[in-house]
Parts: C-alpha cells; sequence; structure tokens
C-alpha cells in the first residue's frame, strides 16, 4: 500500500450529511445503511435538481467524507458528508449543506476490487505510522470518480482514499 | 462463515469493563479492527451498535443489581459509568418503560428482560449459512389437543409428554404438532409445558387429553436451523436481537415451538419454527 503525496488546495464541497453511527439501522435486515441513504438522498436531489448546483467541477465526481469528533472514540459517532466539489460557493440551494477541506498535505492511497471492502483505515494508519506520518486533520475522503464502477462491480472498481498527513512529531 | 472471533473478543472486553471506563475505540482495538470497520464489522455481527450492546448490557447488570442489593440506585447508577442518577433513570425507564425505584419495588425480574451477554455459541449460530429470517403472520386460532404438565427440567418433561402424547393419540391421527410453554407472569422460572397436535375437531378427543386454543393475533414465525439442542439460541437472537430491532414485545406469556407433522419422537427428525405471540411496543 504506497500512496501519493501531495498538496491540495482548499476543496468546496455541497451535498449531505448524516451524523451518528451510520450502521445503527432500525432495519438492520438489509445491507443498507445510513451512508448508502444519504448517498441516495444525494443522487435523487441531483437527479431532480442538479442543475441548481453551480460552479460544479466535474460531473462524475463525488466525495465522502468522514470527519470525526469528541464522540467518535466514546460512542462510535462521526459526521459522514456526500457531495460534490463547486469551484465557488454561490447560490447553494437551501436544501444543501456546504463543507470547506482546508487547504492540506494528503497521502492519496488507491484501492481496487475487494481491498475496498478491507480495514483499509487500519491500513492507512499503519503505513503512516511506519513512514513517520500522523493524520492532520480530524477526516479523511473517499474520492468517486469513473474509475469507481459501483458496490455491485467492485472487482472492477478503483477508489482513492485521500488522508490529511503531515510529519509526525519526533 | 464470517470470522466472528475479533468480534467476540470485542464483546469479552465490553463484558469486562461494564463497571469500567471502556470507548467504542478499545473495543475496535480488542477485536484488531479500525474503528470505522469494527463499527461497520460489529453491527453486521451483532445488529445493535457496539454502544448500544454496551448500554443493553449494563442497564441489564445495573437492573439485576437492583434486587440482589441494597445499594442506592445512584451508587448502581455510578458503578455502572452512567454519571448521575438522572441519566440512568432516563435510560432504564427507555430500556425497561419503568423506573429504577419501580423496578425494585416490583422485585421481579420478567422473564427475556435482561439482555445476556452474546455468546460466541449464539454469534456461530445466527451466521450460519441459510439461517432464517423471521417473519410477521396473523394467525387464526389454532385448536390444540395434548397433555401439560408443569415444567420441572424442561428436555425431561417435553420428552415425557411427548412419549405419553404418542401413546394416548389415536393410530393416524395426523396434524401438526406443537410444544408450548406457558409461563406464569410474575414468577420467571414457573411454567407449564403442553405437548400437543392440532385437531380440527378437538371435541373428538376427549381425557386424558387437554384442550388448548391458540389465540388469534399477530405472531412471529421463525424457522429454528439446527439440532433442536439449540433452539435456546433462536430464541435468545428473537427476544434480545430481533424483537427490539422490529419494534416489537411479547404479547402473550408463551412460547410455542411448531413441529409440522413430524412429532418430536421416535425416528424421524423432527423439523422446528418458533411462533411467538406479539404486539407493537
Amino acid at each position: 500500500m504506497q500512496p501519493t503525496l501531495l498538496q491540495k488546495p482548499e476543496i468546496l464541497l455541497v451535498g449531505l450529511s448524516f451524523y451518528g453511527d451510520p450502521f445503527d439501522s432500525s432495519d438492520a435486515w438489509t445491507e443498507e445503511n445510513h451512508i448508502g441513504r444519504t448517498w441516495q438522498r444525494l443522487t435523487s436531489y441531483l437527479g431532480q435538481h442538479g442543475g441548481a448546483i453551480r460552479h460544479r467541477t466535474a460531473s462524475d465526481v463525488f466525495y465522502e467524507v468522514h470527519i470525526y469528533g469528541e464522540e467518535t472514540s466514546t460512542r462510535g459517532l462521526f459526521e459522514v458528508f456526500v457531495g460534490v466539489e463547486v469551484e465557488r460557493l454561490e447560490a447553494v440551494p437551501v436544501d444543501l449543506l456546504v463543507k470547506v477541506l482546508p487547504a492540506a498535505d494528503y497521502a492519496v492511497f488507491t484501492l481496487a476490487g475487494e481491498a475496498i471492502f478491507s480495514d483499509w483505515v487500519m491500513h492507512i494508519d499503519r503505513w503512516l505510522a511506519e513512514a513517520g506520518f500522523e493524520r492532520s486533520q480530524p477526516y479523511s475522503v473517499q474520492y468517486y470518480d469513473p474509475r469507481f464502477k459501483g458496490l455491485d462491480r467492485i472487482a472492477e472498481s478503483t477508489l482513492d482514499i485521500y488522508m490529511p498527513v503531515r510529519k509526525a512529531a519526533a | 462463515m464470517r470470522d466472528l472471533l475479533p468480534i467476540y473478543r470485542a464483546i469479552e472486553l465490553i463484558e469486562a469493563r461494564l463497571r469500567g471506563e471502556i470507548s467504542v475505540t478499545e473495543m475496535a482495538a480488542a477485536a484488531g479492527y479500525s474503528l470505522f470497520h469494527f463499527i461497520r464489522a460489529f453491527d453486521q455481527a451483532v445488529y445493535h451498535t457496539p454502544y448500544d450492546y454496551l448500554m443493553r448490557r449494563r442497564l441489564s447488570e445495573a437492573a439485576r443489581d437492583l434486587l440482589r442489593s441494597d445499594q442506592r440506585v445512584v451508587d448502581i447508577a455510578l458503578d455502572y459509568r452512567f454519571g448521575s442518577h438522572e441519566t440512568f433513570s432516563r435510560a432504564f425507564k427507555r430500556f425497561f418503560g419503568m423506573q429504577p425505584v419501580q423496578w425494585r419495588d416490583r422485585g421481579v425480574i420478567p422473564r427475556r428482560a435482561l439482555t445476556p451477554p452474546l455468546s460466541l455459541a449464539c454469534l456461530e449460530h445466527i451466521h450460519q449459512p441459510g439461517f432464517p429470517r423471521p417473519e410477521i403472520i396473523e394467525m387464526g386460532p389454532r385448536h390444540l389437543v395434548g397433555l401439560m404438565s408443569p415444567v420441572t427440567d424442561q428436555p425431561e418433561t417435553a420428552a415425557q409428554l411427548w412419549r405419553s402424547l404418542g401413546r394416548a393419540l389415536p393410530p393416524q391421527a395426523g396434524g401438526s404438532y406443537f410444544g408450548v410453554t406457558a409461563y406464569l407472569d410474575g414468577q420467571p422460572g414457573e411454567a407449564f409445558y403442553l405437548a400437543a397436535v392440532e385437531m380440527p375437531a378437538p371435541d373428538k378427543y376427549s381425557l386424558p387429553l387437554a384442550r388448548q386454543t391458540l389465540p388469534e393475533g399477530k405472531y412471529i414465525r421463525m424457522a429454528h436451523c439446527g439440532a433442536l439442542e439449540t433452539l435456546p439460541l433462536t430464541l435468545d437472537f428473537l427476544y434480545h436481537i430481533w424483537l427490539p430491532k422490529a419494534r416489537l414485545r411479547p404479547a402473550l406469556p408463551m412460547e410455542i415451538i411448531a413441529y409440522g407433522d413430524a412429532p418430536p419422537w421416535g425416528d424421524r427428525g423432527a423439523s422446528a419454527a418458533v411462533l411467538l405471540p406479539v404486539e407493537l411496543k
């Protein structure tokens, strides 16, 4: 698992979010969870009102951001934000939310096929520790572009993970 | 079958820390997973989130302590890390439907009210290939005739009743076979077992057979998968996982095992399905 290191300026995202334990479903008998439902809400919105999002950078790129807070460690609760990137914020529809990711150095890990379902967070944290890095921000980014073919075609799919990093203090 | 051992290691840590500090991150570490992967895997294995399972176990043990000790409620609350009397009481009321003081005054643990620690055997049972899903059905009245006895030792009592019923029934009686355990409300441990066969015309069969009618209403029906000895694991799954998730609760203090047209004695291996009368919470 060898990442690419790169710098990214501020990233402006417009989308929807969920806060809680995304797998805490009252209907645990389906594979559906709150992350899937948030995606469904977004794609449904884009299908009906996609034109309302102005200055979108790419029509076939999507972001899923996991943002960790105080309750993440104690209770397993965190925010899942799914959205699209825009060049600038202007007349954002009232039913969408804005997330601004700060300019940061990222280690970008590319996952292919079944590795997408693996415990890649653990693998990434292990790599960071061994390479003398640490996370610099309390979030991680999943970057979906046309290389990702869908959960039903995972063997053919590729997903990039952007992990904000900095050199670990000596 | 998925690897359930990592999740079970986390469950063991939860058990060891019911009265101590524990974070979901520590549970994940016990499983050897990252936190994100852990909460996903835990929910898939246990059908409760890690935090929800922890709370259910803490409340269950606290409820037991309320009855077996004379500790103050606030001390029990603090023992199980609820932070305050108020936080504990709110959580307790949500889980048990009454305040801790009312629970203590009542003095009896209702049957199946407490969430037991999830065993590795139960985890493996509910994740075996082809493990069936329960279904909610509307059932009309079912007329049964059979033999009933107070339960002292469930398997032995049941086996004896089935043997006697086999002798008492007329040849070619046919019909579907049911084992019904009826509990005396508020007196856990005391129950009656009825070994019975469904009869369209129960009047035809009189003494020594007893008659019982399963009331019409909403039931959950779930086929049991595996040896009959593992029926308690299927019941654990229904009471402690499926019913809370489906926001249902038992409507009557009885458990019914439907054996189809093969009675649970003799050479023919009986299949079994659990029937529980239920109502919305």
